[in-house]
This record gives structure tokens, C-alpha cells and sequence, in this order.
């Protein structure tokens, strides 16, 4: 079914909205679910509030793509899962960025860093906005939603050297342009 | 020397946060095909039969080469025989001609290949079509691409890169020698380089890979294909990958290859090469803890009017 139908459904109360979504976009949930969390229960319960989050959500909202904005939730859940059961700490399926994250969970936040991160947010946006398409799915597939450099590789057909080199360069130019927005890191 | 730091900055963390909707719409494109479901051995599988499929293609990509060599060979002997055997290069008063000519971007005879045959001594055999003066070493840029047509028309041939036979610098202890050489592919123009590192860092690191490019493929929207680091099908030959354990004092060597195709632009490439290694620092944790060195040096593109 298409996702303006589906969403559709979700706009006529229509429950059917659940099962065509699960049908066309379960796997995709628990595929991303799993870059996060651990277990595989964790994972379906995931993928429930992600479907309860839906029905609660769509309407008022009236997302344009339908399978970025579940992906979106997905990952907001999963790390909220994951904080919430201290899996980062176990080690998880958090083959990419854990142990980084791990220090967003000791310290916290304030006003000014949420603008530094924003702004920082702007920066990267600019620099995707740069690259070619090829760089900036897998920017994307890694940074993003946590994927392993092989997982990467078996997705996209470059080879695992390949695929760190092209996030070497990536990060090289966002460092760059992070300088001159002074943005220190 | 460039650790893999970037993403530790936690302000940096959030920030992903931010990435706009379309680009993971567009990352999202790659997840199109059914997925498995989790903790199903069939992501294996999958990878695996993606390896094989690949295999399948670059042996058939190979049978396909190996039909192709001896009649290019044939063609380019003919075209060998039709232009004038010139002299060994030799003497400092011929090099130091040439270099005159060369540098100056003003060749304007009427027949390049010819010019070029007489001003720098022998053309070498097809299977090595490449020119060394003095330390200089010309590259003609042939246009190739393994699913076009061959030309090696005269005006194909007009576009020469200039690169140095051997370049080294030393950074943060780690000395980088480049040689450039070309070997035995007669029918596409490529840079070969083979690539010396010599560490002296203090530390004993796991070299991980390294390749040569230029940063002109980002700079067309990816039509600009100069070089095969984006394409899969000859990623086999770009990269030097292993996992050599590179004791502090030791060297490693290894070699990487840049293709010239039928997009390479002159005019819109960046005309400055580099280099990039990436080394492991042994038992640093996981993810182990990345050094890359890099070193850039500029090419010249010369184009004979």
C-alpha cells in the first residue's frame, strides 16, 4: 500500500493504519531498533511504541515521507530504550558511536550547548548538502542510525576500507567547517 | 597526524540529531529491498551472496579484459610502427629542452603524438606509454572506460599529466615515498604509485589502507569520475588494504592505482593529489583508535594546443 494511503487510514481513525504500516515498515523498525538495542524483545517492545507513537501523532501530523519520519522515531525510541536499560554499557548492537554517547548520558545538557549543537546541526546539514549522494547515505547509515562498517558495505557494495576512508574525509571536512564556524571540538 | 576524534565532541552527538529528514529519506533508498529480520543469520547470507555476486562480475570483467589485450595490443602496435622511433631519452641538453617546451604549455605543432615521440626520445612499447624526462614522468590521459570505446586518437592523446617520479615527506614521524611507475595494463591511463612508509612515530602500528586520489570528484556532482575510487567494480585496485603490523622503525609498502576514465576534466579536476593512510593503534580498544597521515602535492595537466 502506499504511504498516502496509509496515511490516510491513520487520518480516518482507521486501525487498518497499524497493520499496513507493521507490514511495510516492521522489518525496516527492527532493523534500525537493533543498531541500538540489544535484545530482540527490546526491539519488538521498540517497535510497538513506535506504532503507538504513530497513531498518537498522525494526526495532526502529515509527514511528507512517511518512512523517513518512522526511521526518525525508531531511532528516538531505540536510544530512549537504550538509556532507559543501560545498554550502552553492556555493549549492545552499538557497534558505531557508544561509547561517544555514553558521555551525553553523564553530563547533560544547557541552553548554550542545545545552540552549539544546533548549530553544529546547520553545519552538518551544509556539509551532506556538499557531498555526493553516495557520501552522504553512508554518513548517514553510519553516524545516524549506528550502522556497522559492515552492514554498511553489504548495503551499498563498497568495500569495508573504502567505506572508512569516505568517513575519514567526511569527518576531515566537517572538522574544517566546524573550525570556521568556530565550533571547536 | 588525525585522530579519529571528531565524533567524541558530544555536542557533535546531538547535533546528528539535526540531520535534515531528506538525506535519511535518501540514506533510507539502500534499506529498499526486504529486510531481514533481526538476529536472522540472513544478513550473512545476504552479504554473502552479494561477495559472490561481485566475484562473478569481476571475473567476467576480467575474461572481458583478458579478449580485449591482444587486439588493443595489435591496434597500438600499428599505431606504434606509424610514427617515428625516436632516441633513447638521454643527454641533459635533450631533458632540459623538452622541460623548456613542456613547462611552458606551448606545444603547437600540428600532430602532437608525433611532436611528442621526437621531443622526448622513445615512445615506449605500448604496454608501458609513458614518457620519464629527467625527474618529470608524462602521463597521457587516454580516454577509457571499460564499457566505451577505446580512443587513441591523436587528439585523445593530447592531455598529459605531469607528475614527479618521486615525491617524500615526513609527517609526525611517519615518512611517506611515493614512486610513480606505470606496469603492464596497456588500454586504460592510470597513476600507479607505490607507497613507502617508514615509521618512526615511536609506536608500532596496524596499517589498515591507503589510496591516492584527487579531491576533484567531489566537485561535479559525481559526473566527474576521475579516478575508480567511486566505483565498486575497480575498488579491488585503488585500495592497499591489510592489517600488517608496522614496528616503530620498520617500513611497509604498498601500491595504489588511479584510473583515468572518460570524464576526467582537466578543467574542473583539482589538480592536487593525496594520499591518505589510515593505521590502527594496536590494542587501543574498541573501536581501535585510527592515526591517519596525509600528505597532497600538486600534478600539472598539460594540454597541447
Amino acid at each position: 500500500m502506499k504511504d498516502e494511503k496509509i496515511i490516510e487510514l491513520f487520518f480516518a481513525r482507521d486501525e487498518q493504519a497499524i497493520k499496513e504500516t507493521e507490514e511495510k515498515y516492521g522489518n525496516l523498525c527492527l532493523y534500525i531498533a537493533a543498531n541500538f538495542l540489544c535484545m530482540r524483545e527490546d526491539c519488538e517492545e521498540c517497535v510497538n511504541d513506535v506504532m503507538l507513537e504513530l497513531w498518537q501523532s498522525i494526526p495532526p501530523a502529515q509527514p511528507s515521507d512517511l518512512r523517513a519520519y518512522i526511521a526518525e522515531i525508531v531511532r528516538c525510541r531505540a536510544i530512549d530504550k537504550s538509556r532507559a536499560s543501560n545498554a550502552w554499557k553492556r555493549g549492545g548492537n552499538v557497534q558505531v558511536v557508544g561509547e561517544e554517547f555514553l558521555s551525553l548520558l553523564d553530563d547533560g545538557t544547557d541552553l548554550a550547548k542545545d545552540y552549539e549543537s544546533t548549530r553544529a546541526g546547520q553545519v552538518i546539514n551544509d556539509l551532506l548538502s556538499s557531498l555526493g549522494k553516495q557520501e552522504r547515505a553512508v554518513f548517514v547509515m553510519r553516524y545516524w542510525m549506528s550502522e556497522s562498517i559492515g552492514n554498511i558495505s553489504a548495503r551499498t557494495g563498497f568495500s569495508e576500507g573504502k567505506i572508512k576512508m569516505m568517513l575519514m574525509r567526511t569527518r576531515k571536512k566537517l572538522e574544517e567547517r566546524l573550525g570556521k564556524e568556530g565550533i571547536t571540538v | 597526524m588525525k585522530k579519529d576524534t571528531v565524533f567524541e565532541d558530544k555536542r557533535l552527538l546531538e547535533a546528528i540529531d539535526h540531520i535534515d529528514r531528506k538525506y535519511i529519506s535518501e540514506a533510507l533508498e539502500y534499506y529498499d529491498e526486504v529486510l531481514p529480520v533481526v538476529g536472522s543469520p540472513e544478513r550473512d547470507k545476504r552479504a554473502t551472496r552479494r561477495s559472490i555476486k561481485y566475484a562473478l562480475a569481476l571475473a567476467a570483467c576480467l575474461v572481458l579484459f583478458s579478449a580485449v589485450i591482444p587486439v588493443v595490443g595489435y591496434v597500438m602496435g600499428r599505431l606504434g610502427a606509424l610514427t617515428p622511433g625516436g632516441t633513447p631519452v638521454g643527454g641533459d641538453s635533450e631533458s632540459e629542452t623538452a622541460g623548456e617546451v613542456i613547462e611552458s604549455n606551448s606545444i603547437t605543432e600540428p600532430d602532437p603524438y608525433v611532436e611528442t615521440t621526437e621531443m622526448f626520445g622513445e615512445i615506449y612499447p605500448v604496454v608501458e606509454d609513458t614518457w620519464h624526462l629527467s625527474e618529470w614522468k608524462y602521463i597521457p590521459i587516454k580516454a577509457f572506460w571499460y564499457y566505451e570505446p577505446i580512443d587513441f586518437s591523436p587528439e585523445a592523446m593530447k592531455t598529459y599529466v605531469k607528475l614527479p617520479l618521486e615525491y617524500e615527506e615526513t609527517v609526525d614521524g611517519m615518512t611517506i615515498k611515493v614512486e610513480f611507475f606505470q606496469d603492464t595494463y596497456p588500454i586504460f591511463s592510470y597513476i600507479q604509485a607505490r607507497i613507502t612508509y617508514v615509521n618512526n612515530t615511536g609506536s608500532s602500528l596496524r596499517f589498515q589502507n591507503a589510496d591516492l586520489h584527487t579531491a576533484g570528484y567531489f566537485a561535479a556532482g559525481g559526473e566527474l569520475y576521475c579516478g575508480c575510487y567511486e566505483s565498486p567494480d575497480f575498488d579491488f585496485i585503488t585500495h592497499a588494504d591489510s592489517t600488517t603490523l608496522v614496528e616503530n622503525g620498520q617500513s611497509h609498502v604498498v601500491e595504489v592505482i588511479y584510473l583515468f576514465t572518460n570524464s576526467f576534466d582537466p578543467s574542473k579536476t583539482d589538480h592536487t593529489y593525496h594520499i591518505d593512510a589510515c593505521f590502527y593503534v594496536p590494542d587501543s580498544g574498541i573501536p581501535p583508535e585510527v592515526m591517519t597521515f596525509s600528505i597532497s602535492f600538486p600534478i600539472e595537466v598539460l594540454k597541447h594546443e
